[in-house]
């Protein structure tokens, strides 16, 4: 997903969920910083680099794809835009290597999504935030998994955008050019996607760059075949995914706020959200690239509050000019927790599921492991937390 | 192309410069080392598809082609391997036939990358079709093996310098966000 999403509809839903504008803008941030937060980010502000959510084209151009860096892709991508739908999925005749790759194809809806919520319980904005970000990347981001991987990522040419004129439905081929510079066509069907890369590890194969940014536009609905799927076709609905999604997060988000004692997957605030459908399925179904200003115009009206533009520097000197005791109380520092939080479980959990794609995972607490540095400040944050309960 | 990937065209491109440079001043043996170079190339290839395609690409859409890929050049790489008795000539027919082959393809790419909207399109035509002249020529020239072989080494130099040179295109990826 995008900004759009990201930040203007998770607005949205924080303050349909009950919170205040202030709270709602700090949710909406840390959603959208998710998308920003690289390496490069983190060292500038001196942050630690265990906490990238993400990773920018220069990062990935130089990511050496040996077992390290192939891991340590894993860790990112699956933990914040991917999130496994299912780690113990099951497939006859596999081989080991293929599992486990498989195993980390991205939907909604599956356990490690309400263990992302539930994580954010009583951590902050940021951490609900994160959550938010999450959840909402598990709807667009289905059917890809957030390792590199040709036999997983892969698409062809049976690609095919649907559209529907006078109430007739009208498939018509995608034409995908690699071409970066230029702009997709929504209305041409001129898209981008990655080229093809037959090396299996290749960071060409990451995530869904082989078709391009159809999974991150809410009004596309389109048909192809996912390279694992045996040549059954796929057909993806986002206008529906993404009402589903913002739901959903309506409904995450009031759990993480208090009203609602217990989240389950499959859930949604569909309550909450009824006097809005109309509005809301007519951004999420016109045909644009870039749907900030449509939200922002909704979120406005529900707060009649001005929603600022995203700015990565607005917290940026409250960080750096805190003390080595009082980072962790500011907000970046608190993302930061949040996120080696989020990334700390979900490696936990790929780990524990016997899939090593994603590094290995030691329970530090218990097993009085002296680990990396920036992990150790989570478990004094983690025995903090207990005390406190 | 990752900086690893960058490293190794340019690695791969001073190879072939060194290795035409060796052939032309000792082409006896120099045809020896380049054949055995692609022997072992090949079947190098060929082995690693093969064991890709029954361990990941069999499940794979359109994963076939990785099969028909690595049958190919298993075959070419023990076709050459039993030309180590052939006469000379027969070894040099079969690296311009190399040659030839490698600039279709490039050409082919090239073509398809001009359908993408690729920037780079143009100088892959004019590198492919340079292959397939020179392949051409040599055929032409057949009778004066000394000339062939200086052809077959401008060749060399042209692939090595085309690998240095696409080293060093800049590549975009799409972002996912």
């Amino acid at each position: 997903m995008q900004e759009d999403f990201h930040y203007y509809a998770t607005y949205c839903a924080a303050y349909l969920a009950g919170y205040s504008h202030r709270e709602s803008l700090d949710i909406c941030y840390s959603a959208q910083l998710v998308d920003e937060c690289t390496v490069t980010f983190l060292e500038k502000i001196k942050a630690p680099k265990a906490a990238a959510t993400t990773q920018s084209q220069m990062e990935l151009m130089n990511v050496v794809t040996d077992i390290i860096g192939l891991q340590n892709v894993t860790r990112i991508w699956s933990s914040f835009h991917f999130l496994p739908y299912d780690l113990y999925a099951k497939l006859p005749r596999r081989p080991r290597r293929y599992l486990n790759k498989y195993r980390l194809v991205c939907g909604p809806n599956g356990s490690l999504v309400r263990d992302t919520v539930v994580l954010g319980k009583g951590k902050g904005t940021q951490a609900a935030g994160i959550a938010m970000h999450v959840l909402a990347d598990t709807w667009a981001h289905s059917y890809f998994a957030g390792t590199p991987s040709n036999v997983i990522n892969n698409t062809n040419a049976f690609f095919y955008e649907i559209l529907e004129e006078n109430g007739v439905r009208i498939e018509r081929k995608v034409k995908f050019n690699h071409n970066p510079a230029t702009a997709d066509d929504v209305e041409k069907g001129i898209y981008t996607n990655s080229i093809h890369q037959e090396k299996e590890n290749s960071i060409m194969n990451l995530g869904h760059g082989r078709a391009g940014h159809f999974p991150d536009y809410s009004f596309a609905r389109y048909k192809y075949l996912p390279a694992y799927g045996e040549y059954e076709i796929v057909e993806k609905d986002n206008q529906e995914d993404y009402y589903k999604a913002f739901m959903q997060m309506v409904q995450a988000l009031r759990y993480l706020r208090g009203e609602e004692e217990d989240f389950s997957v499959s859930s949604y605030a569909e309550d909450i959200v009824l006097p809005y459908k109309e509005e809301i399925k007519n951004i999420i179904s016109k045909r644009q690239v870039n749907a900030c200003s449509d939200w922002k115009a909704f979120g406005e009206k529900l707060s009649g509050e001005p929603i600022e533009k995203f700015d990565i520097n607005k917290y940026q000197k409250e960080y750096t000019e805190a003390s080595k005791e009082e980072k962790d109380k500011t907000f970046l520092g608190k993302f930061v927790t949040a996120s080696m939080a989020q990334k700390s479980m979900v490696t936990n959990k790929i780990f524990k599921s016997g899939n090593m794609l994603a590094g290995f995972s030691i329970e530090y607490d218990s097993k009085h492991f002296k680990g990396i540095k920036d992990f150790k400040r989570l478990i004094e944050y983690q025995r903090k937390d207990k005390e406190n309960d | 192309m990752t900086s690893i990937n960058r490293i190794k065209s340019i690695f791969a491109g001073i190879l072939m410069l060194i290795g035409s440079a060796i052939l032309l001043n000792y082409p006896k043996e120099g045809y020896i080392v380049v054949v055995f170079i692609l022997t072992i190339s090949f079947l190098l290839y060929g082995i690693r598809m093969l064991i890709y395609y029954f361990t990941m690409a069999r499940y794979m859409v359109g994963g076939i082609m990785t099969l028909y890929k690595s049958i190919i050049a298993i075959d070419f790489g023990l076709f050459v391997f039993e030309l180590e008795d052939a006469p000379l000539r027969l070894v040099m027919l079969y690296l311009i036939g190399i040659m030839a082959f490698h600039g279709i393809t490039v050409m082919l790419k090239a073509l398809d990358s001009k359908r993408l909207g690729v920037s780079f399109w143009k100088y892959r035509l004019i590198y492919g079709s340079g292959m397939i002249l020179l392949a051409i020529v040599c055929i032409f020239l057949w009778d004066i093996p000394q000339i062939v072989t200086i052809i077959y080494c401008i060749g060399l130099i042209h692939a090595g310098i085309y690998r240095i040179t696409m080293a060093f295109r800049k590549t975009a990826i799409i972002h996912i966000e």
